[in-house]
């Protein structure tokens, strides 16, 4: 279980502190998903950093994972950054096993997992290109591979879908959660899109806006639902938590 | 991609025809012992090649070599840690940015006087020259790399050795090939000054001791050697950042 008790975390501008995220507290349980949403600047990339150990200047309050401190050498963290975080000098391939290599996990043993996942996510022959001869989205499919493939103890992507077509996030989505399905990784994702946090997170974070803190925790009834996506009580739950994003940013 | 190669080869022959051809022109107008045809430079430089002047290259390219060298071993490490560390660059930053505009040749008399008029103290001359382009640029290349870069690494709990062999060496390279490429052409004209002190062998002398016999064919051939010397190291460099920094 990932606990997150009274976080806070702000930034330096030319004369004083700028609080980003203030006063988050909540859990997220072994092997369930989280999804974090709200408005544009209210902290949540700050938040992710936070639990992943990357906040630069440090963070106030406390973050355990499984009642310990969190360390990165000891846990394996798959983090997917907002703009996917490729290294330009390694080929599509390189970065995809970048995870593996850090983590001396033998390659060998995961063939058949990279051969079926660079299938799914359509990159099979792109593999020896370099990130800059990528479009956006086919980037982003590389950073999902590169975490999918680890297959961490805690998974934490930014955005992770945000730079595909319609169709192609949809089935993209279901990748996600077909592996989740297999191994239950313990998963933390930011997303604008309140289709996405309810297809994929069991508990949905709403933020308020800049400073961020937490407006709302909610346990999800519609997680990976799709046949329900018609029904009135699942768009009675999105439209109630579009309200509450509207509410917010009209304040 | 060998299309590419012919090209450009051809646009470097056609660029040194013009030359040639130029200096052909300018040698019928002025018609001069002091700019003498290409022809009978070139003939001249075929004779003495074997006998005189490949002993002089070979002394130039040790010390342009020996210096470069030092100069990526000593500085691309400094660079890398400066770059990275920001303790170690509020330390050594403000001793670079002091030091690096000190013009390098106006120490070559304290340099001869401490090291001797010998080899040391023309590679030293050198290698100081280059150290700072180097460290410069490594260090603003390691300042350019994006904080995402390092989170799926770090978040993994990535050793300093993952840190410097995925990111920080080859996020520096593409500059450091441009540095060392710029900085040839300072430490080819540097090195021909130095040569001309204390030393008996060396491209620099050569030319210096054959403007000084009036024999200005031999001088010129001296200079032409000089010269493919700076567009051979100038043009390795070029090679290694197509072959190595293909991702740019
Ligand atoms: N490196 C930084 N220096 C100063 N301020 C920063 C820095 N990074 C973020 N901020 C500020 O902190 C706040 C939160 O930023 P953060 O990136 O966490 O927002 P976000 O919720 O992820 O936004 P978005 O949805 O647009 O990605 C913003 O107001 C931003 O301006
Ligand atoms: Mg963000």
């Amino acid at each position: 279980m990932i606990t997150i008790s009274n976080l806070s975390a702000s930034y330096h501008s030319d004369t004083e502190l700028v609080p980003a995220i203030t006063d988050i507290s909540c859990s997220i349980d072994t092997g369930t998903t989280c999804a974090v949403i709200g408005p544009s600047g209210s902290g949540k990339s700050t938040f992710l950093r936070c639990i992943a150990g990357l906040q630069k200047n440090g963070y106030s309050g406390k973050i355990t994972f499984n009642g310990e401190a969190v360390n990165p050498s000891e846990i394996n963290i798959g983090f997917m950054p907002q703009r996917f975080g490729l290294l330009p000098w390694k080929t599509v391939k390189e970065n995809i096993e970048l995870g593996c290599k850090i983590k001396n996990v033998p390659l060998a043993s995961r063939r058949k997992t990279e051969e079926i996942l660079v299938n799914e996510l359509g990159l099979q022959d792109k593999l020896e290109r370099y990130p800059i001869q990528l479009s956006g989205g086919e980037q982003q499919r590389v950073g999902l591979a590169r975490v999918f493939l680890l297959r961490p103890d805690v998974l934490l992507m930014d955005e992770p879908f945000s730079a595909l077509d319609v169709i192609t996030r949809e089935s993209i989505q279901k990748v996600f959660f077909s592996l989740w399905k297999d191994a239950s990784v313990t998963t933390v994702f930011v997303t604008h899109f309140i289709e996405e946090a309810v297809f994929l997170g069991q508990q949905i974070i709403v933020f308020s806006k800049h400073p961020g803190k937490i407006l709302s925790t909610i346990q999800n009834p519609f997680f990976g639902r799709k046949d329900k996506v018609q029904s009135e009580e699942y768009l009675k739950f999105v439209y109630n938590l579009r309200l509450l994003l509207e509410k917010e940013l009209n304040e | 991609m060998n299309n590419k190669v012919n090209t450009s080869f051809l646009s470097c022959l056609a660029g040194a025809a013009i030359i040639l051809i130029c200096w052909e022109i300018f040698a019928l107008i002025v018609n001069l012992p002091i700019i003498p045809h290409p022809v009978k430079v070139f003939q001249k430089l075929y004779m003495i090649f074997g006998t005189t002047i490949s002993a002089h290259l070979l002394h130039s390219l040790y010390r342009i070599l020996i210096g470069l060298s030092c100069a990526v071993l000593i500085g691309v490490p400094l660079g890398i840690c400066i770059g990275y560390f920001p303790k170690i660059e509020r330390l050594f930053s403000p001793l670079v940015y002091l030091l690096y505009p000190v013009p390098k040749v106006a120490l070559l008399p304290i340099v001869m006087l401490l090291f001797g008029t010998g080899d040391t103290s023309k590679v030293l001359i050198i290698f100081a020259i280059i150290i700072f382009q180097i460290v410069l640029s490594i260090r603003d290349s390691i300042h350019d790399i994006s904080e995402e870069l390092y989170y799926p690494l770090k978040s993994l709990g990535a050793s300093f050795n993952d840190i410097f062999f995925d990111i920080l060496w080859p996020a520096s390279l593409p500059r450091l090939l441009t540095a060392l490429r710029i900085s040839t052409a300072t430490s080819i004209s540097v090195l021909f000054f130095t040569e001309t002190f204390g030393t008996k062998y060396g491209l620099g002398y050569f030319i210096m001791d054959a403007w000084l016999r009036v024999n200005y064919l031999e001088m010129y051939a001296g200079i032409i050697v000089l010269s493919l010397l700076g567009l051979t190291v100038f043009c390795i460099f070029d090679l290694l950042e197509k072959t190595f920094c293909s991702w740019k």
